[in-house]
């Protein structure tokens, strides 16, 4: 990653733990997709419909490729994941195939939610997500453990200060 | 119809402003009901709700039945009246309702977004007006309707609301400071002639949605049968189908004349007399004909303005402007249309355009991006023609090979829209501002107030790498689309980052 501000060498990268998770919830994801296919599949071949190949070979396929996505995908977006809390901004940089760089400058902050879902609860992380009065602020930050993310959202509260930024 | 008639454009016959009536005072009103009229309209707020079972009795000709709802309805709506109540109120407006729940509702003077006047037909009839209350955040909560008050109280209220939102209302509890006359004086901006409304429906999107009403409409004979019946017994087919190619034209002008009749007219409809004046600081918007619409929006609200340029209005010298305020992001759409400027001459856009956003106007030369882009808009552009050709001709295949034809003709009208999107492209920067263009065959210019921008992102896809350029997307509040600057060089769109973040450059 070629970085344009100088300031960049003080990024944090997230939690590894945050790549179970991630691999975790891929890898559902497709094996749903898979089972869905596999019943397609059983039920054309029960309704007589003419199916090419063996039975199940789609629905393998499907779950040979999402393997491989829920393997790879997530140690990529890890590898790319960076964010700052800079002196007057937090910034993020992330996205495997399209790259983002947000920034979001501290008094622009209205509440910051801290949320987890059961994957992450089990590995013990949280999620950090920043709201600005703008509906299109990304500023979501994956993996951060639990007991830091509280920290965090003080450290971030504390910077935004108080008055109507809108 | 309005009792005033028609009368001249831009809502002469009524009073313009609350310049008339005093203000009301901030604190201490007490608690006010809304005036003696509203029971009906409350009570036809909720028929409408109840028409379908009142549908229903009335096929069963249980008339008296009917008579009877009638008359609950309008004790029931006269219980609600007397319930609510309004009150200016330590630094809130305050309104408290229902009969069987009590409910407060307290709107912060500070968070109030636009206060508009919304006149009915027979609101003018009666004068009285709904006075709409808006406040930043989302859903239907977000909206206070004072339904109905006098137009006088209504006017002197807004007034009052909005002075006391700027903080330069009178001291809380204290008496109204009369204010110099020019400071309180309407300037009017813009005035739409009926013709201008007329041109901005026929070569706007009303146009299009002119013609998905037609539609349906010529499949009026299926709905009654007996229709074409009568017409040929009326007339004998063989003198009214058309034979001749002039009889042909004829049918197709006439066509084209109902249909941009129809855009026409729902413009009208829309946007009579349409004014765009400001008081102090504050933009107003009124426009409609049997329904009278009058936004306000103090003007530091404002987030974003944008300049549309179709190709068929850049041919005729026209624009048209629309403006986002943080409203509502839910319902954000029917803000940005009552705030929307339908069509004005180009020459008069940058003068509107200093008056919305002081020191934005004029737009400055804008700044193409690197060729990278230019050969990046062909390549889309040729390849997205090529793979719709290409399925075009494929599903002809079983009818004719010539299909393939199509794909070596759509080329070079490929490039040259590509070459067109190019040079749509542009972004410039200046004290403090944020100038955006793209778009084909719509050309639209964005100026961004640096100040409103609430966090930006430099964005790229695999392709745009490869190409060295990034896009600029800034995040603004309310419910319009991102500004975005797209494919320019990324170091550029690092530098703009910058300065959205407002952070002295490097």
């Amino acid at each position: 990653m070629s970085e344009a501000t100088g300031s960049w060498a003080a990024a944090r990268a997230l939690d590894r733990r945050i790549v179970v998770v991630w691999t975790v919830q891929e890898a559902f994801g497709y094996a749903v997709l898979a089972l869905l296919v596999l019943a397609v599949d059983v039920g054309a071949r029960l309704a007589q419909l003419d199916v090419p190949g063996p039975p199940g070979l789609a629905a393998g396929l499907v779950a040979a490729a999402g393997g491989l996505i829920a393997w790879r995908l997530p140690r990529a977006t890890y590898r790319h994941w960076r964010y700052q809390v800079a002196d007057d901004a937090l910034e993020l940089r992330h996205g495997v195939i399209r790259r983002i760089h947000s920034a979001i400058p501290y008094f622009r902050v209205q509440h910051i939610d801290v949320a987890q879902g059961p994957v992450e609860r089990a590995v013990g992380l949280a999620r950090l997500i920043v709201h600005t009065a703008s509906a299109g602020t990304d500023a979501t930050i994956p993996g951060i453990a639990a007991g830091e993310a509280e920290g965090l959202r003080r450290l971030i509260l504390a910077r935004a200060g108080s008055g109507d930024a809108v | 119809m309005p009792s005033e008639g028609p009368g001249p454009p831009a809502g002469a016959g009524e009073p313009a402003t609350a310049q008339e009536t005093g203000p009301v005072p901030l604190n201490g009103t007490g608690r006010r009901r809304l005036h003696l009229l509203s029971p009906v309209f409350f009570a036809a707020g909720h028929a409408r709700r109840l028409w379908p079972l009142a549908l229903l009795v009335a096929a069963r000709r249980q008339f008296w039945l009917l008579a009877l709802g009638a008359l609950v309805l309008l004790a029931w709506s006269t219980v609600e009246w007397l319930r609510r109540t309004y009150s200016l109120e330590g630094g809130a407006l305050r309104l408290e309702e229902g009969v069987l729940a009590r409910k407060l509702r307290a709107v912060p003077f500070d968070r109030i977004q636009q206060v508009d006047l919304v006149r009915k037909p027979l609101h003018r009839l009666l004068g009285v007006a709904t006075l709409r209350v808006e406040t930043a955040g989302g859903g239907s909560a977000a909206e206070v309707d004072l339904d109905v008050v006098t137009l006088a109280e209504a006017q002197a209220l807004r007034t009052s609301l909005l002075r006391a939102k700027t903080g330069t209302g009178p001291a809380a509890g204290g008496q109204a400071v009369p204010e110099p006359a020019a400071a309180t004086a309407e300037r009017v901006l813009l005035r739409l002639s009926i013709g201008e409304v007329m041109l901005a429906g026929v070569t706007g999107t009303r146009a299009a949605a002119a013609l998905v009403v037609l539609g349906p409409l010529s499949q009026a004979a299926d709905w009654f049968p007996d229709l074409s019946d009568w017409l040929f017994r009326r007339f004998s087919p063989e003198a009214v189908a058309p034979s001749t190619p002039l009889a042909f034209l004829a049918a197709a002008v006439l066509g084209v004349a109902v249909w941009l009749g129809l855009a026409a007219a729902s413009s009208i409809v829309t946007d009579y007399g349409f004014t765009l004046a400001r008081v102090r600081d504050d933009l107003i918007v009124r426009r409609g004909l049997l329904e009278r619409r009058e936004a306000v929006l103090p003007l530091a609200r404002l987030q974003v303005v944008r300049v549309d340029e179709s190709l068929l209005r850049r041919a005729l010298g026209r624009a048209s402007i629309r403006i986002q305020s943080a409203g509502r992001s839910g319902g954000g759409d029917q803000t940005a249309s009552r705030l929307a400027i339908p069509i004005l001459q180009r020459a008069q856009v940058n003068r509107v355009l200093g008056e919305l956003l002081p020191g934005a106007a004029p737009v400055p030369r804008l700044r193409l991006p690197p060729p990278a882009a230019r050969r990046r808009a062909v390549t889309r552009s040729v390849v997205l023609t090529t793979l719709l050709a290409a399925a075009v001709a494929l599903a002809l295949w079983r009818l004719t090979r010539l299909g393939v034809l199509v794909v070596p003709l759509a080329v070079p009208l490929a490039v040259a829209f590509g070459l067109a999107a190019y040079r749509s492209l542009g972004h410039a920067r200046r004290d403090g501002f944020l100038y955006a263009r793209i778009g084909v065959p719509v050309r639209v210019t964005t100026v961004v107030p640096v100040a409103k921008a609430q966090s930006g992102s430099v964005r790229s896809s695999p392709f745009q790498r490869r190409a060295g350029l990034a896009t600029l997307q800034v995040d603004v509040a309310g419910g319009g689309s991102t500004p975005r600057v797209v494919d320019e060089a990324e170091t550029t769109a690092e530098e703009l980052l910058q300065v959205v973040l407002d952070r002295p450059r490097v």
